[in-house]
C-alpha cells in the first residue's frame, strides 16, 4: 500500500495548511484576492505566497545559483522530509522523482541583451558578442533542468535514484505515476516526488499569450470562461510517498493513502473504468484548466454523469491559476489536507452553480483527484483517509 | 534483474544516419567534429563541434533526428503495429526553449509597430502566432509523436542531463521488469549546438577551446585535454522483456542485464572527490548484473574529455576494477563524435552493443600524450578484436546523477 507521509506546498494561497484551510472556504467571496492583474496586464497570474527561504536555505551561496523555482522546490521538498520525520540516513536511499518544464531564464540578462539589440543592433544583431558579454556562468546553473534534484539532493541530501520528467501537467502526473509503481512492486520504499511551475516568468506569459491561450479582460472562474483563457499559476509541491510497512518500521502516521491511481488519454477513458465500479457519489478535486474546448468538454461531461451520481466537484484553477507540472502534485496536496478536516472546503463561485456544497453532516473519507494536459493526458487518483 | 532483450537499434550522428555507416565510421576511428558553418562563430571561445547539419531549424531537426532513430529501430525489431500500441516510448531530448533568433523576431515586431518602452506583455499582445509556444512545450510535441506511431500510453520525457540517454533506457528496462509493459522504447536526442550553448558550457570552462583542427579536438584521456566537444545526435533502442522477445522470434541483438545509479550530492559540477559515488555507480550495475568486476570485458567509457571527468572516472573504474584494469579495454567514443549531451547515453549504447556484435572494440583516438596518472588501457587510436561479452557503459551527469548499464553478447 501507498502512504503519503510527508508534504509541502507553496502557492498563491497561504502555506500554514488551516490559513489555506481557512481561505479557501473564505474564496467564494474574495476571488479576487489571489490574483494579480497588474503585473503582466492584461493578463492574470496567481503569485506565489511569501515564504521564509532562509529556514529550508540557509546560505546565500546557494541561493545565487538557484532560480525562483529551484528555491520554491527546495523549500517545499524541505517541508515534506520534515513534515515525514525522516532521519539523515532515510535520507540517503530516498528516491527524488520531480517533474519540470524547464529551468528559469535570467530575465535582467535577457533584458538587457534586448535593449542592446534595439539601441545598436536592430538590423544585424551581434547575438554571440551579446551572449559572451552578458551571460553568466551561474544564469546555467538555474537553467539545467536536472539541477532543480541536484539542489534538492544537496541541500536536503536524498541521495536515492534522481530522475527529471520534462514536460507540463502530464509529467507531473507521471511523476507521481513512477513513484507509486515504484513503491508497489517493492523497487523502493520512499519516493520524494514534485513539481514547481512558476507562472510569473515573462517567458512563459509570452508563450502562452502569443498562443492565444490567456484569459484578459474580465477575470471569471474557469467554469464561467467559456472562451477558454487560462491564468498563469505558481506552485511548488512535494509528498513523501512511501511503503506503509516503512511507515509502520519507521513508526510515523500515514497522513493518506492511494486506493487507485490510473493516466488515460481521454476524460473518458479516465472515468470509465472508476464509474464501472459502481459507485455513486464523487468528490473530486477537477484538473479543469480553461485550455480551449475544455471548459465545454468536462461540463458536458459532468452534467451528463451528474444525473446518476452525486458529485462534488472542485476547479481549483478558479484560485490556484494553472499549474502546469505542479498541478498533481499539490492537487493531491489539497486533497489530503481536506482528508485531515474530513471536509471538502466550500464551493468556488461559477455563474453555473456546478459546485455544490459538501453536506456538512457527512464525513469525507476519499477524494479524487484529476489532472487534465493541454491537448492529451488525464490523470485520476483516489486518496483515502487512513 | 532479470535480462532483458535489445530487439532493435536506430542510430544517427555526427558520423552519419544508420547503424552500419556509423559503425563503420566508428570502428576506422573517423571523428565527426568540424568546423561549425550552421552560424556565424566570431566571438565565440568555440568554432568546431560534431554537428548534424540538416538545413532545418533547431525544434523541426529535433523532430526528424527522433522520428529517424525510432523508425530505423522498429523496422530492425519487426514489432507488429499491435506491439507498438502497447509500448511504453521513454524519450529525452534537450530542455525546449524558446531560441534568440526568435526572441528577436518577436522583439523587432513591437520595436516596428513604435512601442519602443519595453513592456514584455505588451510586446505578446501584438503578435499571436505558434512560434513561441509549441517549440518550447512538452504536451504539444509528446502528443504528436503518440498519435504518429499510435501509441497507447503517453511518453515519458526525461533529463538527467549528460545522463539522461542511459536513465531513459534504465527506466524503460524498469517499466518491463516492474509489469507495466512487455516492450518500451529508450529514444534520446540532442541537436543543441547553439551559440548560447557554447556560451553557458564555455563559461563553466567544460568545452575544448582546441579550434585549430576539428577533429584532433576531443582528446579524452590524453595528458593534453582540454574539455568536451559538443555533439549532436539521436538514438532509439527497443527493450523487450525476454521471454516475450523469444515468443514472438524477434531478433535479439544483446541484452541488457545490469542497470546501476547514485546520485552525487557533493557539489552542482563537480563529482566527489573520493570517487565513492563513481564506484558505487557502477558496483550497482554489476550487483544487479549479478557479476563481479572481472567479468567485464569493456567499458564504454563516460569519456568527456574534460580534466575533471577523466580523472574521477579513471580513478572510479581503478578503484573497482583493480588489477583487472590490465586486461579491461577502456575507450571513448566521445573522441569521434563529441559529447552528445542528453544522446549520449544512449548513442554510447547502441555503441556498446555493436561492440559485442562486432567482437571489436572501438578506439579513443586523439590519444599521442598519455596522462600519466591514468592508467587504463583506453585502446589508442585503433580498434582491437577481441572476444567481448560484457560491456559496462558509464554516463555521468552534471548535477551528480551517474548511471551505468552492462549489456552482454547474445
Amino acid at each position: 500500500m501507498v502512504y503519503i507521509t510527508g508534504y509541502g506546498l507553496l502557492s498563491s494561497l497561504p502555506e500554514d495548511p488551516q490559513n489555506l484551510w481557512n481561505t479557501l472556504n473564505a474564496t467564494g467571496q474574495a476571488l479576487h484576492s489571489v490574483v494579480d492583474v497588474k503585473k503582466f496586464a492584461p493578463f492574470f497570474t496567481h503569485p506565489l505566497t511569501d515564504y521564509c527561504v532562509e529556514t529550508q536555505i540557509p546560505n546565500q551561496t546557494d541561493r545565487r545559483v538557484m532560480s525562483e523555482s529551484m528555491q520554491a522546490a527546495v523549500y517545499a521538498a524541505g517541508l515534506a522530509l520534515n513534515r515525514a520525520n525522516l532521519t539523515p540516513d532515510e535520507r540517503k536511499d530516498t528516491d527524488i522523482i520531480v517533474s519540470f518544464s524547464g529551468g528559469e531564464r535570467d530575465e535582467t540578462i535577457d533584458n538587457e541583451m534586448l535593449c542592446q539589440y534595439n539601441t545598436e543592433n536592430i538590423h544585424t544583431p551581434n547575438l554571440n558578442e551579446l551572449l559572451m558579454t552578458h551571460v553568466r556562468p551561474t544564469l546555467f546553473l538555474k537553467q539545467l533542468p536536472n539541477l532543480l534534484t541536484a539542489n534538492i539532493a544537496i541541500l536536503h541530501g536524498t541521495t536515492g535514484n534522481s530522475l527529471t520528467l520534462m514536460g507540463e501537467e502530464t509529467a507531473g502526473a507521471q511523476a507521481i505515476q513512477i513513484a507509486y509503481q515504484r513503491i508497489l512492486s517493492g523497487k523502493t520504499e520512499r519516493v520524494l516526488v514534485g513539481s514547481v511551475s512558476i507562472g510569473e516568468t515573462r517567458d512563459k506569459v509570452l508563450r502562452y499569450a502569443t498562443e492565444n491561450l490567456l484569459l484578459s479582460g474580465k477575470f471569471l472562474p474557469v467554469w464561467d470562461r467559456n472562451q477558454g483563457g487560462i491564468c498563469l499559476g505558481s506552485a511548488s509541491g512535494f509528498l513523501l510517498l512511501e511503503s506503509s510497512a516503512s511507515a509502520k518500521k519507521r513508526q510515523v502516521p500515514g497522513l493518506a493513502r492511494f486506493s487507485y491511481l490510473n493516466l488515460t488519454n481521454t476524460l473518458q477513458e479516465n472515468w470509465q473504468p472508476v464509474f464501472a465500479q459502481n459507485h455513486h457519489e464523487w468528490a473530486i478535486l477537477s484538473g479543469l484548466n480553461a485550455y480551449p474546448g475544455h471548459v465545454q468538454q468536462e461540463i458536458a461531461f459532468w452534467t451528463t454523469h451528474a444525473k446518476q451520481e452525486k458529485v462534488w466537484i472542485r476547479a481549483l484553477s478558479s484560485v490556484m491559476g494553472t499549474l502546469l507540472s505542479a498541478t498533481f502534485p499539490s492537487y493531491l496536496i489539497l486533497a489530503l489536507i481536506c482528508l485531515q478536516r474530513q471536509q471538502l472546503f466550500a464551493p468556488l463561485p461559477s455563474q453555473l452553480g456546478i459546485e455544490q456544497a459538501y453536506p456538512c453532516d457527512r464525513t469525507l473519507d476519499k477524494l479524487w483527484v484529476h489532472s487534465q494536459g493541454h491537448l492529451s493526458g488525464h490523470a485520476l487518483a483516489c486518496l483515502e483517509r487512513i | 534483474m532479470k535480462a532483458i532483450a535489445i530487439t532493435g537499434l536506430g542510430l544517427y550522428t555526427s558520423l552519419g544516419c544508420g547503424i552500419d555507416t556509423n559503425w563503420q565510421q566508428l570502428a576506422a576511428g573517423q571523428s565527426g567534429v568540424k568546423r561549425i558553418m550552421r552560424f556565424p562563430t566570431a566571438h565565440l571561445p568555440v568554432t568546431v563541434a560534431a554537428t548534424i547539419d540538416l538545413n532545418q531549424d533547431n525544434t523541426s531537426a529535433t523532430q526528424t533526428l527522433i522520428e529517424e532513430v525510432l523508425t530505423q529501430a522498429l523496422t530492425q525489431s519487426a514489432l507488429s503495429p499491435q506491439h507498438i500500441k502497447n509500448a511504453q516510448l521513454v524519450l529525452t531530448t534537450q530542455p525546449r526553449e524558446t531560441n534568440w533568433p526568435l526572441r528577436f523576431d518577436v522583439w523587432k515586431t513591437y520595436y516596428d509597430a513604435g512601442l519602443h518602452d519595453y513592456d514584455w506583455a505588451k510586446c505578446a499582445e501584438n503578435k499571436h502566432d505558434e512560434s513561441l509556444y509549441h517549440p518550447a512545450t512538452f504536451n504539444h510535441f509528446l502528443t504528436q509523436l503518440q498519435m504518429k506511431y499510435h501509441l497507447q500510453k503517453t511518453p515519458f520525457c526525461l533529463n538527467t542531463a549528460c545522463a539522461s540517454g542511459a536513465s531513459a533506457i534504465q527506466l524503460a528496462a524498469e517499466q518491463i521488469l516492474s509489469g507495466q509493459t512487455a516492450v518500451s522504447i529508450a529514444v534520446a536526442n540532442d541537436n543543441s549546438v547553439l551559440p548560447e550553448t557554447i556560451t553557458r558550457f564555455a563559461l563553466l570552462t567544460a568545452l575544448s577551446t582546441s579550434n585549430e583542427v576539428p577533429s584532433a579536438a576531443s582528446k579524452p584521456f590524453s595528458a593534453n585535454r582540454d574539455g568536451f566537444v559538443l555533439g549532436e545526435g539521436a538514438a532509439a533502442l527497443v527493450l523487450e522483456d525476454l521471454d516475450y522477445a523469444r515468443k514472438r522470434g524477434a531478433p535479439i541483438l544483446a541484452y541488457l542485464t545490469g542497470c546501476g545509479d547514485s546520485t552525487d550530492n557533493f557539489h552542482r559540477t563537480r563529482s566527489h572527490p573520493s570517487g565513492e559515488k563513481i564506484v558505487a555507480c557502477m558496483q550497482k550495475a554489476l550487483a544487479a548484473a549479478d557479476i563481479s568486476p572481472e567479468h567485464i570485458d569493456y567499458i564504454n567509457a563516460h569519456g568527456t574529455g574534460t580534466p575533471e571527468n577523466d580523472k574521477m572516472e579513471s580513478k572510479g573504474i581503478q578503484l573497482l576494477f583493480s588489477d583487472h584494469c590490465k586486461k579491461l579495454l577502456v575507450s571513448a567514443n566521445k573522441s569521434m563524435i563529441g559529447h552528445t549531451l542528453s544522446a549520449a547515453g544512449a548513442i554510447e549504447a547502441v555503441f556498446s552493443i555493436l561492440t559485442l556484435q562486432h567482437q571489436l572494440v572501438p578506439p579513443t583516438i586523439n590519444y599521442h600524450e598519455p596522462d600519466p596518472n591514468i592508467s587504463l588501457n583506453v585502446v589508442p587510436n585503433q580498434a582491437v578484436a577481441t572476444e567481448i561479452n560484457t560491456v559496462l557503459s558509464n554516463s555521468f551527469g552534471f548535477g551528480g546523477q551517474n548511471v551505468s548499464l552492462v549489456f552482454t553478447r547474445v
